[in-house]
C-alpha cells in the first residue's frame, strides 16, 4: 500500500481514533477491546498501518493527540440560531491573521483553522496560534453539535472573541445572536427521574446535592455528593434493604449529575470525560433538553 | 365606632421553604440571610388595603414546618380564614408535599361539609425565584397543583428580592371578599 493511500486513510479517521492509535502503539499491554483497533477483526489492518507510519508521522500524530486531549475540560454551552450548511465551515480558509488578538511583537504567529468530524453528531473546530516558541502556541477548541444548534466552548481567554470572529460567521447566519445556555438544576432533575421515566439508557454515576443554609436550613454542609455505578438504583436499594433514611436526596436541589462520559453542574457547565461517539450521542441527547 | 376586620391567615409548607421570610418581608420589609427555624408558632399582623379601598388586618400565623410540630399544628388552624401554601422552587419535593400532608391536614380541620364551597381561601406561592439556576419546578407545575387543590391563585415570588410578596398577601386577602 502506497504512502499516499495511508495518509488518506489516516486523514479520514476521527481525531479520537488518532489518540487511541497512539495509546495502543505506546502501550501494547492495553487489553484488547471487542471491536477495538487491536481486535481480531481490525488487528491486521491496524498493525499494517502502524508498521508503515514513519517516525515523523508518529510525531505529528503525537502532537495532534496532545492538542486534542479533551478529557476533563469544562465546556460552556452556547445556543445558536439559523445555522449555515456545514460546507461553509469546511471551505473556510485554513489560515488567518492573529493581529487583532495579540500584541504587534507577536507577528510571527500564524492562525490555523481546522475542522475534524468527531462523529455524526459532533464536529471539533480547532483554532491554533502556531509559533516556533512553545510559550506562544495556543489552541482553542470548540465542539459544534449541528443537530441541536449548539456549540460547546472551552472557557479560556480570547475564546469568545475567537468564537465570534473565526467560527460563528461560518456556522450561523446571525453570528451576533448567540446565547449562552447555563446548566440549570431543571436539566439535572430530568436526569434523576426514575429509570422507566428517563429517556436515555445510561446510568448516573454522580449526583451532587446542594444543602445550603438558604435553601434547606441545614447548617454546616454545603453539598453532598454520592457516587457509584448507578447512584439512583443504589440509593433506592439502600433505603429499601437497610431502612436507611436518605432524606437529603430530596432536601436541597440537585446541582450536579454525571455519567462515566460527562458531568453537568449548575454554575460550572459541562465536563466531558471522554469523547467517544457513544459519549457524544449521550451528551447531545442531554443537551437537547436545555 | 367602626369595627376592625381581622382575618386569620396561616402559612403552610415544608421546613425552609421561606414562610417566615415571606412574612418578614411583607410585615417588616426585611430579609434575614440566616435561617432560624420557627418553633411552634409566630404571630404577626399587618393592615392591608384592598382594591375597593377598605382596609383589613391580617393576623399572620407562621407555623413551624418541622415534622415534630405536626401533633400540635392543627390547634393553630382553628378559625383561619385564609391559608397560603408555600413551596421552594428549587426543591421538587416541597411542591409534592403541598398536596399531602399540607393541604390534606388543613382540610381535615378546616374543611366544610358542603363540598361545593371551600371554608377557607387558599393560594399557592412558589418562593425563591431569585435562585433561577437552581430552579427545579416549572411555573406550570405550580399552577397545575394550585388548580388541583382549588387554590385561588398561584404566585411566583422571592422573599429575598421582594418580588410579588405584597401581591401574594393582598391577593389572598382580596379572595376572601371575592367569595362573599
Amino acid at each position: 500500500m502506497g504512502t499516499e493511500a495511508e495518509s488518506t486513510y489516516l486523514a479520514h479517521l476521527p481525531t479520537y481514533f488518532f489518540k487511541r492509535l497512539i495509546d495502543k502503539w505506546e502501550n501494547t499491554s492495553v487489553e484488547l477491546e471487542p471491536n477495538g483497533l487491536l481486535s481480531s477483526e481490525n488487528k491486521e489492518t491496524t498493525m499494517k498501518f502502524i508498521k508503515i507510519i514513519k517516525e515523523s508521522r508518529i510525531k505529528q500524530l503525537k502532537k495532534l493527540a496532545e492538542i486534542l486531549n479533551i478529557s476533563d475540560v469544562w465546556w460552556e454551552v452556547f445556543q445558536i440560531s439559523k445555522i449555515k450548511p456545514l460546507s461553509h465551515l469546511q471551505k473556510r480558509q485554513k489560515t488567518f491573521s492573529v493581529d487583532k488578538y495579540l500584541l504587534k511583537e507577536h507577528t510571527k504567529i500564524k492562525g490555523i483553522f481546522s475542522v475534524r468530524e468527531l462523529s455524526e453528531h459532533a464536529i471539533l473546530v480547532l483554532v491554533e496560534f502556531s509559533s516556533r516558541s512553545t510559550i506562544l502556541r495556543r489552541a482553542f477548541r470548540f465542539i459544534y453539535l449541528p443537530s441541536i444548534k449548539t456549540i460547546l466552548l472551552e472557557p479560556k481567554d480570547l475564546a469568545i472573541e475567537i468564537l465570534k470572529n473565526e467560527v460563528l460567521p461560518f456556522i450561523t447566519k446571525e453570528p451576533d445572536k448567540i446565547t449562552q445556555k447555563p446548566i440549570r438544576a431543571r436539566l439535572i432533575r430530568s436526569l434523576t427521574k426514575k429509570r422507566e421515566e428517563r429517556k436515555p439508557s445510561f446510568s448516573l454515576t454522580h449526583l451532587k446535592i446542594r444543602i445550603s443554609l438558604e435553601t434547606s436550613g441545614i447548617e454546616g454542609l454545603n453539598h453532598i455528593t454520592i457516587q457509584g455505578d448507578d447512584v439512583l438504583r443504589g440509593a433506592e436499594t439502600l433505603e429499601q434493604r437497610h431502612e436507611i433514611s436518605l432524606k437529603f436526596m430530596n432536601t436541597g436541589p440537585w446541582i450536579g449529575a454525571g455519567t462515566k462520559d460527562f458531568m453537568l453542574e449548575v454554575g460550572r457547565g459541562l465536563q466531558i470525560h471522554q469523547l467517544e461517539e457513544k459519549s457524544l450521542k449521550n451528551i447531545t441527547t442531554v443537551l437537547s433538553w436545555l | 365606632m367602626k369595627q376592625k376586620l381581622v382575618l386569620k391567615l396561616v402559612l403552610l409548607g415544608d421546613p425552609g421553604v421561606g414562610k417566615t421570610s415571606l412574612i418578614s418581608q411583607f410585615v417588616h420589609s426585611r430579609f434575614r440571610h440566616s435561617y432560624q427555624l420557627t418553633v411552634g408558632l409566630d404571630i404577626s399582623s399587618k393592615q392591608v388595603k384592598l382594591n375597593d379601598g377598605r382596609t383589613v388586618t391580617l393576623s399572620i400565623n407562621d407555623i413551624g414546618g418541622q415534622a415534630r410540630f405536626a401533633a400540635i399544628r392543627h390547634m393553630f388552624f382553628k378559625g383561619a380564614h385564609l391559608a397560603m401554601f408555600v413551596y421552594d422552587v428549587t426543591r421538587a419535593e416541597s411542591l409534592e408535599n403541598i398536596k399531602d400532608p399540607w393541604y390534606k391536614e388543613l382540610m381535615q380541620f378546616c374543611g366544610q361539609s358542603d363540598k361545593t364551597k371551600s371554608a377557607i381561601q387558599t393560594i399557592v406561592v412558589g418562593n425563591k425565584t431569585d435562585l433561577e439556576d437552581y430552579r427545579m419546578i416549572e411555573v406550570e407545575e405550580g399552577i397545575q397543583l394550585a388548580k388541583e387543590i382549588k387554590a385561588k391563585e398561584h404566585i411566583s415570588a422571592s422573599a429575598k428580592e421582594n418580588i410579588k410578596v405584597d401581591e401574594a398577601f393582598k391577593a389572598l386577602a382580596q379572595s376572601f371578599f371575592d367569595e362573599i
